[in-house]
């Protein structure tokens, strides 16, 4: 099942022709490496918009990294929990 | 020789939400997913997984009920806005190939591609490209219907799914479908089968060879319409977006997260619901001027009552003050409520500045029609204008979220 969260996190970010690309992020003092960016979309808040990055690790885990373009601010906003 | 013969196919998106689900989950392959309405027990399933349906779940089905047949399936709220997104990219990919494609929901459109085909050789081809491109940019795959008209398309792209290919033309659309329930048909639906089986008519076939007038006294103007379907006869062309007629309708409806019987939350969320109605009505440049309300209960019986008011609107406190006097005073007093709905109809698109010219002009269907002049300017009215324009503007910088109603804050969705 899903849990839905707003856990700050920090994150390298490839910059790929004009892609973002997540490669690892931190969240509670672990780094985790992203093995693949498996989907990527947009939503808007009024005028700002929000990047969500689906993403799996190596051990196959799956989170949902969100950039605020607003706030210039990463978060985890969804985990999947077995 | 030339072959002039229209080229029509529809795509249709393989469980399009769970697909995208799985997709982004690659945990989630090769299990029972549903996605849904995100209310718990007591929504309803929007698409499920091939597996899924192997224990008989389908779109449109209550969770309770696809709980029950499949206890160990995963149920995913819907997060629509990876669909959308989805949905857009699909869109670009779709005009790459042809200019002339006419979305008709979030996965599924029709593309003429009668003068795009020659480059790639044949229009299985062109098709094969471009069920690989969706494929390699978005790892979904798609089942698509080719035929000389969009209604053989349609029909088409459901026979092999998932991932399938269909080429269907007028005979093997007679081959395939004449021995077949006519419920098989699209666009054909409960009532009309019980209709046809009451006058002795239960297959494709025997719809077919019935006379277009005897359907017609059966179903009006509609019978003809039937007699082409069941005959594979459509000349209607594939419409590009903005050729499209306007919108009929806006309407929004919600399952509570538990049956009410109290008055003020019927209230509150019916205040609620016309807010979103009459806001998605500004964004869009409609106004109008019939308002519905739908009222289910808790033993599932549905209700709608209609209103047509004197002029249109797409203030929220019009709609909601007519949609509140159509609910039924015993329903939140005596009988419980299950599920709200509002909706707008017989909508006028606005032009530009409307707002701004009580003279402005309102366009119906490409016609041209007058707004009769207020002849005592109302100051109230003239109020209620401008702070809606504060609250869209807020709520544009925003988010919809970011502003309220007041009296919404006790809508129970």
């Amino acid at each position: 099942m899903y849990q839905e969260m707003d856990d700050p996190i920090d994150v390298v970010v490839l910059f790929q022709g004009n892609k973002m690309k997540p490669s690892r992020f931190r969240w509670k003092d672990r780094v985790y490496r992203i093995s693949e960016v498996t989907g990527d979309w947009k939503t808007d808040v009024g005028a700002y918009r929000i990047r969500h990055f689906a993403v799996v690790d190596a051990s196959s885990n799956f989170f949902q990294l969100s950039y605020d373009e607003r706030k210039g601010s990463w978060v985890i906003s969804k985990i999947w929990i077995e | 020789m030339v072959d002039f013969s229209p080229v029509i196919i529809h795509v249709d998106m393989d469980a399009f939400f769970a697909a995208v689900e799985i997709r982004n989950n690659p945990r989630l392959k090769g299990l029972p997913v549903m996605v849904g309405g995100g209310i718990g027990q007591r929504g309803v399933v929007s698409t499920c997984s091939y597996k899924a349906r192997k224990y008989g779940v389908h779109s449109g089905m209550s969770t309770v009920k696809a709980k029950q047949l499949c206890p160990d399936g995963v149920f995913i709220s819907a997060g629509l806005g990876g669909y959308v997104y989805a949905s857009a990219c699909l869109q670009k990919i779709f005009e790459k190939y042809t200019p002339i494609v006419e979305p008709c929901s979030v996965d599924e459109a029709f593309l003429d591609i009668t003068g795009a085909y020659r480059p790639y050789g044949g229009p299985v081809e062109l098709v094969l490209a471009m069920k690989q491109e969706i494929a390699a940019k978005l790892n979904l795959t798609c089942s698509v219907g080719i035929s000389p008209a969009k209604y053989l398309a349609k029909m088409a792209s459901g026979l092999n799914k998932p991932n399938g290919l269909t080429v269907m033309d007028q005979s093997k659309f007679k081959e395939v479908f004449f021995p077949q329930s006519v419920k098989e048909l699209w666009g054909i639906g409960e009532s009309t089968t019980r209709t046809l089986a009451g006058e002795g008519i239960f297959t494709v076939g025997e719809l077919a060879e019935a006379r277009p007038e005897f359907l017609k006294r059966l179903f009006g103007v509609n019978g003809y319409g039937l007699s082409d379907m069941s005959r594979g006869i459509d000349d209607s062309p594939v419409l590009r977006y903005r050729e499209m007629p306007n919108d009929k309708s806006m309407s929004h409806e919600t399952t509570l997260r538990e049956d009410i019987q109290d008055p003020s939350m019927i209230r509150a969320t019916i205040l609620w619901l016309s807010d979103k109605v009459a806001r998605r009505m500004r964004r869009g440049g409609y106004v109008g001027r019939t308002v519905s309300v739908k009222i289910r209960s808790s033993d599932f019986k549905t209700i709608t009552r209609s209103h047509t008011i004197i002029r249109s609107t797409d203030r929220c406190d019009v709609i909601f003050k007519t949609a509140l006097g159509l609910v039924p005073k015993e329903y939140g007093m005596k009988i419980k409520v299950r599920l709200l709905g509002v909706r707008m109809s017989h909508l006028e698109r606005v032009s530009a500045g409307d707002d701004e010219d009580d003279e402005a002009v309102v366009h119906n269907a490409g016609e041209k029609v007058g707004r009769q002049l207020e002849l005592i300017t109302d100051v109230h009215e003239h109020r209620i204008k401008e702070l809606t324009h504060a609250v869209d503007a807020i709520r544009n910088k925003f988010g919809e979220h970011s502003i309220k109603l007041a009296g919404t804050m006790r809508s129970h969705s």
